[in-house]
């Protein structure tokens, strides 16, 4: 580094870079600045130098390797789709499961004379009201006889 | 297979002409390339790549076309860089000096591919990453700007720092 004010506009003049009102005020200082003009020549030797750098071709192993990305891309929104679906699926079955639940007879605690009427085996005998005015009788005598 | 989103990019060439096989056509080599110069060694490189064109396939129906493609995959492809830095890579550039006769033979032309290889490997990832964009891509500074995401006077003087680091390495390979 040469301390030299236009310096730093040094790269940005030899990219062409520059307006050409800079570029020609920076054209005119380098003409009388050694330190600068050195710089201009060291650019232009990196420039040579990187000019000669290895770039190595690309296998075709690779290439086909890039070439089968939308298929695995393809597969793996499949692959997430499928999940979806499957965890979809799991959800409307329980939810399925809950609402049927519903519908299910319920264990709501006999009363003791249902007990006794199933217990009986004469139910089909009588009409039903009298049916059942049996079952009740047939009960509170079992609970009197109980005490 | 067609390139998501590119029916609808009127400029987007190959990706809109040839899918995704006519994006790796045109890129693809020109991305190994930068990736190799900027990483040092193929292994890092493929897999900068591998990941660069995942991402594109990927977000290629997001590109707006503000930037050209080629623009936009290399910003996507210094950022692959980067993250494979990051991770360690596999593989150190190789340590190459400068006119070394016994890693740069005999023939002039491997003589200054090593050179350059070597070059690159004593900067810092910065700097060698906006010298080869610039010197080897032929970038401007704008593009170089956008592709990494710094302001231009950030460019310009990375690019004054490298070429200064590199000068003295230049003319004693040169001696």
């Amino acid at each position: 580094m040469s301390g030299c004010p236009f310096e730093s506009r040094l790269s940005a003049y030899y990219d062409g870079e520059l307006g050409a009102e800079e570029a020609a005020a920076v054209g005119t200082h380098v003409r009388g600045c050694a330190a600068c003009a050195a710089a201009l020549r060291g650019m232009r030797s990196v420039s040579r130098a990187l000019a000669g750098a290895a770039e190595p071709a690309l296998s075709a192993e690779v290439r086909a390797r890039l070439l089968a990305i939308p298929d695995r891309e393809q597969d793996r929104v499949l692959a997430r789709l499928g999940v979806g679906l499957v965890a979809a699926a799991a959800a409307l079955l329980v939810a399925g499961s809950v609402w049927l639940w519903g519908f299910l007879p319920r264990n709501t605690g006999a009363g003791a004379w249902e007990v006794v009427a199933v217990a009986s085996g004469d139910e089909a005998a009588e009409e039903p009201e009298v049916q059942m005015v049996t079952w009740v009788v047939r009960d509170l005598s079992s609970r009197r006889r109980s005490r | 297979m067609q390139v998501p989103g590119a029916e609808g990019q009127g400029g987007v060439g190959p990706a809109a002409a040839g899918g995704f096989e006519g994006l790796v056509d045109r890129y693809a080599q020109e991305l190994y390339g930068l990736a190799y110069s900027m990483l040092g060694n193929g292994a890092d490189a493929e897999d900068a790549l591998q990941e660069t064109f995942l991402a594109a396939f990927r977000g290629l129906g997001r590109f707006e076309g503000r930037s050209s493609l080629r623009t936009w995959l290399t910003g996507i492809l210094v950022r692959q860089v980067a993250l494979v830095r990051r991770r360690g890579g596999r593989r150190a550039a190789a340590p190459v000096v400068p006119g070394d006769a016994a890693v740069c033979g005999g023939e002039a032309g491997v003589a200054a591919k090593h050179d350059a290889a070597a070059l690159l490997a004593a900067l810092s990832p910065e700097h060698r990453d906006v010298l080869v964009l610039r010197e080897m891509r032929g970038m401007s500074y704008e593009e170089i700007s956008e592709v990494l995401g710094v302001p231009r006077g950030t460019v310009e003087s990375r690019l004054h720092r490298a070429r200064a680091a590199l000068r003295g390495l230049v003319d004693r390979g040169e001696a």
